[in-house]
Parts: structure tokens; C-alpha cells; sequence
């Protein structure tokens, strides 16, 4: 997971959110492309991997090393290559899997921006 | 017009202190970083101006607000980066509508900018970006950063 992200160029991010948008917009719509039709669905997903958020969470306030945190066996997530599928990846028809993506992005140390 | 000042702004990542009281006034179409040579952070000045980077020191402000702890989204500024930062999947024309309710006329005319400018005998707006040559790319991510109507554009 930590490669995705590491070929992910910071200056796009940066584009996009200098261009007017949140970090929230700015990763759902540039480091993982989430598809639109997935944005509400599988609320029983969403609330049972809350539990990797927080999770993550206690990780960036212990300052301890970032884990996988968005791990799922049916999610080969370290096959993917950024930038290489346009209608997006479909690991992250997820949102609960997006959310714990969410967390190391941006607030576990050690992948964040700086945000 | 956008007014731009910088007092003894400063960051971490020099070890000296640098781009002392440095103002320039939109107009002037005078870039900032036309006062010093490569390699002295004219990249840091512009990504400190941006609100991607926060500066240790000093004081920037734009039109005579306080920039420090307003993120980039809230900074109504433009930027082209030195990498274009074009999203690889993205079309040029996507770009074009990165903010949402920019102003309709000036969009519009960017949008024809881009599809003049980026198609030579074919349309190439919707392209890949790795479709583009250089020249077009850069073209992109000019129409990118002007399509949103910022009071002042940095590059």
C-alpha cells in the first residue's frame, strides 16, 4: 500500500487542492478515484471497518510505524499501479476500505503530506 | 490585481533565512523568484505562497490578508507546477473543471484556449496525459490553473 501511494506525486494532490478542493475531495477524487455510484452504498461495510480508522488513529497519536490498515483478502491492493485503470480501482469500490485508505494517507505518520 | 507581501519569511528547510520584506503587486507581472538564482528556493517561495508548505517565519499576505493557516483551497490563487502535475488518467478537459462554479465565460474560453492550443490537426483533449507532448502538457496545466478565475497565478 505504501508503494501506491509513493507513486502518487504530491504536486497532483497539491494541484487539486490548490485548485479549491478539501483533502477529503482531494483523495477521493485523485489517490484513489472512488467512483461516484459507491459514494453511500454498503453502510454495514462502512460502519464495521470504522473500526480500522480508529484504529489508525491511535496509531498517529501514539506515533508508532503505520501498519495496513486498509488490508482485505479480497483486495489485492499491492498489485495496483497508480494511474493505470481510468474508471477506477475496483479494491476501492469500498468506502469502508476507502476510509482506512483515507487514514494512512493523511493522518498516520509517516505517509502523511504534511496535512 | 492581487498584492502579494512577504516579510522575513522563512522555512525550515533553508538554513538561512531568506526572501527578506519581498512585496510584488500583480501587474508588475514580475515573478518573485526573478530575484534570485536557481536553487535558492524560488520552488519552497512558491509552494509556501501556494499554502502547501507553511512557513517557520515571517509573514505572507495576499491583498493585505494574512495567509498563514489558510489552506490553498481557501487561497483563490493559481499555480502551474514545474512538473505540470497532471493527473495521469485525466483528460485535458477535466482539468478545465477542476473547481467547481468557476466563472462560466472565463471556463469556456479556457476550455477553446485548450482545445485550440492542444490540437494541432486532431482534437487531443481527450487524450491521456502521457498522450501530450511537452508543450501541450504545459499548456494544460496553465488552462488548469487559469480556469478557476484566481486573483493571482504563480509559476
Amino acid at each position: 500500500m505504501r508503494g501506491y501511494f509513493e507513486d502518487i506525486s504530491p504536486d497532483i494532490e497539491h494541484a487539486y487542492r490548490i485548485a479549491g478542493n478539501g483533502w477529503w475531495k482531494t483523495f477521493r477524487k485523485i489517490a484513489i478515484r472512488w467512483p461516484v455510484r459507491h459514494r453511500c452504498s454498503r453502510p454495514a461495510g462502512l460502519y464495521l471497518r470504522l473500526e480500522q480508522l480508529c484504529f489508525a488513529l491511535i496509531l498517529a497519536s501514539a506515533d508508532k510505524a503505520a501498519g495496513d490498515v486498509a488490508r482485505s483478502p479480497s483486495s489485492p491492493l499491492q498489485a495496483f499501479k497508480y494511474g493505470q485503470d481510468r474508471r477506477g480501482n475496483r479494491a476501492f469500490d469500498h468506502p469502508d476500505i476507502g476510509l482506512g485508505l483515507y487514514a494512512q494517507r493523511y493522518l498516520v505518520e509517516g505517509l502523511s503530506l504534511g496535512a | 490585481m492581487a498584492i502579494l507581501e512577504l516579510k522575513s519569511i522563512a522555512n525550515h528547510f533553508a538554513t538561512i533565512r531568506f526572501w527578506k520584506d519581498l512585496s510584488a503587486r500583480g501587474r508588475d507581472r514580475r515573478d518573485p523568484g526573478d530575484f534570485r538564482p536557481s536553487e535558492t528556493g524560488r520552488t519552497v517561495l512558491l509552494r509556501l505562497i501556494a499554502g502547501v508548505e507553511q512557513p517557520s517565519d515571517g509573514l505572507l499576505a495576499i491583498d493585505g490578508f494574512d495567509m498563514s493557516g489558510i489552506p490553498p483551497n481557501e487561497r483563490n490563487i493559481g499555480m502551474a507546477f514545474q512538473n505540470f502535475a497532471l493527473f495521469p488518467i485525466s483528460r485535458p478537459m477535466e482539468y478545465c473543471q477542476f473547481r467547481e462554479g468557476a466563472g462560466d465565460a472565463r471556463l469556456r474560453s479556457m476550455i477553446a484556449f485548450t482545445r485550440r492550443q492542444a490540437s494541432q490537426d486532431r482534437p487531443r483533449v481527450s487524450h491521456a496525459p502521457r498522450e501530450l507532448s511537452n508543450g501541450q502538457k504545459q499548456r494544460t496545466a496553465l488552462a488548469r490553473a487559469l480556469a478557476a478565475s484566481p486573483s493571482s497565478f504563480y509559476r
